[in-house]
């Protein structure tokens, strides 16, 4: 395994694109953890003087301010960083659950595998925006609610792919002779059937992220995850979109920041997929 | 078969073996024993259910009736995890290199694979010596363990599966084909380093081939196969020199040979329809057919001591 992940970074390096991607996604994560020091306007103080001012480098608002005068750069790092952690958090619970759980159904088969498919289908039955609220009302709203909510629901998606992937590997030789050389379960699934589907797996997983960085916003919209004062990027440009025409840059900062990202995510999501591919160099 | 003839130390015995896909018999009552250090060839058409046995054998799938007792405990009756102990001595190497090889792993972890779930109390270094060790005895260079499958070609893939099979130097191998896969200059290669390792470790051997040459070279005994039955069990010299069930004759005559320059016509074209239900299997590609032989299935009896064969008219067939 060790040497199959030294093999792929050694893949990932010569390929430019992805690289880049990866520098794009770094740069960005430095920017918003670095973004208070920075800029000396915070994220929730008003400037009276310059409301809905213009991007302009020579003033103190680079990016310009929104209609209550608030500074859009420290607004939009700070709703990248929220966005970011959104995403990454939710997609790594759903990967972790997802490929334990998937690939346990596929290898295990039968009953068992019948029995876990129906829970995947029950839960994935239940509307996700009444799963949110009915956590709202028992435990408050916070922050990480809205993590553990939106992962619940990734998993189930990511959970039917591996297992689909386990499935087809499932009847190859080299698991018969895992079988035939004594190992168990518990070793076959983590050292032969994860490291074979992980693949396909990981440029999934790269695709949920922005998936799930749109289910903020939209559960933000609602009212259900990021509120005043704070912001993520969904919720700059939902407010952007309101004032389009008369400031444009409150929809186009924190539109563009949401498509670099996105675009950064997927070209290294592929970049991945190739390194992590030994057989089709 | 008859019992009185099965001699008490067999490693590995074999009785009444029944394997069915989907309601359909492919092995059907099959009995043998395999001695230390013996190696047995078990040869028939393709279809005819070799590596079916070979997979029942090793319960890699599941027999629906027979028992297969190793060293006196039967495997397909035993628990999952007396089973996995016991696969310690009981390994395979597959018919198709490069796809028994998982093509995430170096070949190096593939070798220590075994290692890493049997001897526990190794640690890396004494392991990674172990694994050259064995690269070099399959003819490989200790340097290459650290390459993936893909890299190799498929006589190489073929020396690591061997590597891997043999590196807890097992009491019996199983030869799934081993050889059909590669070159014919490959397969002698081969052939000679699994005889030579078997020497070596006094392994028993079950050794799978429609090659009747290779299975000459290599064999003790020699089973034959026909429609998921044995059909025939001799020493290989009296195989060879008197065969006694037609099949057996048919594919000896289907060899060719430098000293028989006209090709010999094929006894019969093979049926277009499944075997009946009935009746012995072989009977409508049979020259020698006769009433009996749609009636009752021929059981497989010792005709002459030491060679069994399933034929209703076996006895007249000999003179």
């Amino acid at each position: 395994m060790s040497a199959l992940l030294g093999d792929a970074a050694r893949r990932l390096r010569s390929n430019p694109a992805a690289l880049c991607a990866m520098f794009f996604i770094l740069g960005m994560v430095v920017l918003t953890l670095l973004g208070p020091w920075l800029n000396p306007n915070g994220s929730d103080s008003l400037d009276w003087l310059h409301v809905a001012s213009r991007p302009a480098l020579q003033s103190a608002h680079w990016f310009g301010t929104d209609r209550l005068g608030r500074d859009l750069f420290a607004r939009t790092l700070e709703g990248t960083r929220v966005s970011l952690a959104v995403g990454l958090v939710a997609s790594a619970v759903s990967l972790i659950v997802g490929i334990g759980y998937g690939a346990a159904a596929g290898y295990i088969g039968g009953r068992t595998d019948h029995a876990m498919m129906r829970i995947i289908e029950i839960l994935s039955g239940l509307p996700l925006i009444f799963f949110v609220i009915f956590l709202t009302v028992i435990f408050g709203r916070n922050e990480y609610l809205l993590f553990l909510s939106i992962g619940a629901v990734g998993w189930l998606t990511m959970a039917r792919i591996v297992r689909g992937q386990t499935l087809s590997i499932r009847h190859r030789e080299f698991i018969e002779a895992a079988v035939a050389s004594g190992a168990g379960t518990a070793r076959i699934i983590c050292r032969h059937v994860i490291p074979n589907v992980i693949g396909p797996v990981v440029v999934y997983a790269t695709l949920t992220v922005p998936q799930i960085i749109m289910l903020e916003s939209f559960l933000s919209f609602l009212g259900l995850g990021i509120q005043e004062p704070h912001a993520s990027l969904g919720t700059l440009i939902a407010e952007g979109a309101g004032e389009m025409e008369a400031a444009p840059w409150m929809l186009l900062v924190p539109g563009g920041f949401l498509a670099v990202l996105l675009l950064s995510l997927n070209v290294f999501g592929d970049g991945l997929r190739d390194a992590l591919d030994a057989e089709e160099r | 078969m008859n019992d009185a003839v099965a001699v008490t130390d067999a490693l590995l015995r074999v009785r009444d073996l029944r394997v069915e896909f989907g309601g359909r018999a492919v092995l059907r009552e099959v009995s043998f024993d395999l001695f230390a250090g013996e190696t047995l060839g078990l040869v028939g058409e393709s279809g005819s259910g070799k590596s079916t046995l070979a997979r029942a054998v090793l319960r890699l799938l599941r027999a629906s009736r027979g028992s297969v007792a190793w060293r006196g405990r039967d495997l397909l009756a035993c628990d999952s995890r007396t089973l996995r102990a016991l696969r310690r001595d009981l390994q395979i190497v597959f018919q198709d290199p490069l796809a028994s090889l998982d093509p995430r792993m170096t070949i190096g972890e593939t070798i220590a694979e075994p290692l890493r779930i049997f001897e526990l109390a190794l640690d890396e270094p004494a392991r990674a010596g172990r694994v050259a060790g064995m690269l070099e005895r399959v003819g490989l260079a200790a340097a290459m363990a650290g390459r993936y499958p893909h890299e190799f070609s498929g006589g190489q893939c073929q020396r690591v599966g061997i590597a891997r099979a043999m590196i807890l130097s097992p009491a019996l191998l199983i030869c799934d084909e081993p050889v059909s896969s590669l070159d014919a200059s490959i397969q002698g290669q081969i052939v000679n380093l699994l005889r030579d390792l078997q020497a070596d470790n006094n392994t028993a051997m079950l050794f799978i081939s429609h090659n009747l040459a290779v299975v000459r070279h290599l064999s003790h005994r020699i089973l034959v196969m026909y429609s998921g039955r044995l059909v025939e069990m001799a020493p290989r010299d009296a195989l060879f020199d008197r065969p006694i069930h037609p099949y057996t004759r048919a594919l000896l005559a289907a060899v060719p040979s430098p000293w028989a320059p006209q090709p010999q016509p094929a006894a019969t074209a093979v049926p277009a329809s499944l075997p009946s239900a009935t009746g012995c299997s072989y009977r409508e590609r049979c020259r020698y057919a006769a009433a009996i032989c749609a009636a009752t299935e021929p059981p497989l009896e010792e005709v002459v001591p030491g060679h069994f064969a399933a034929c209703h008219r076996a006895r007249e067939l000999m003179t």
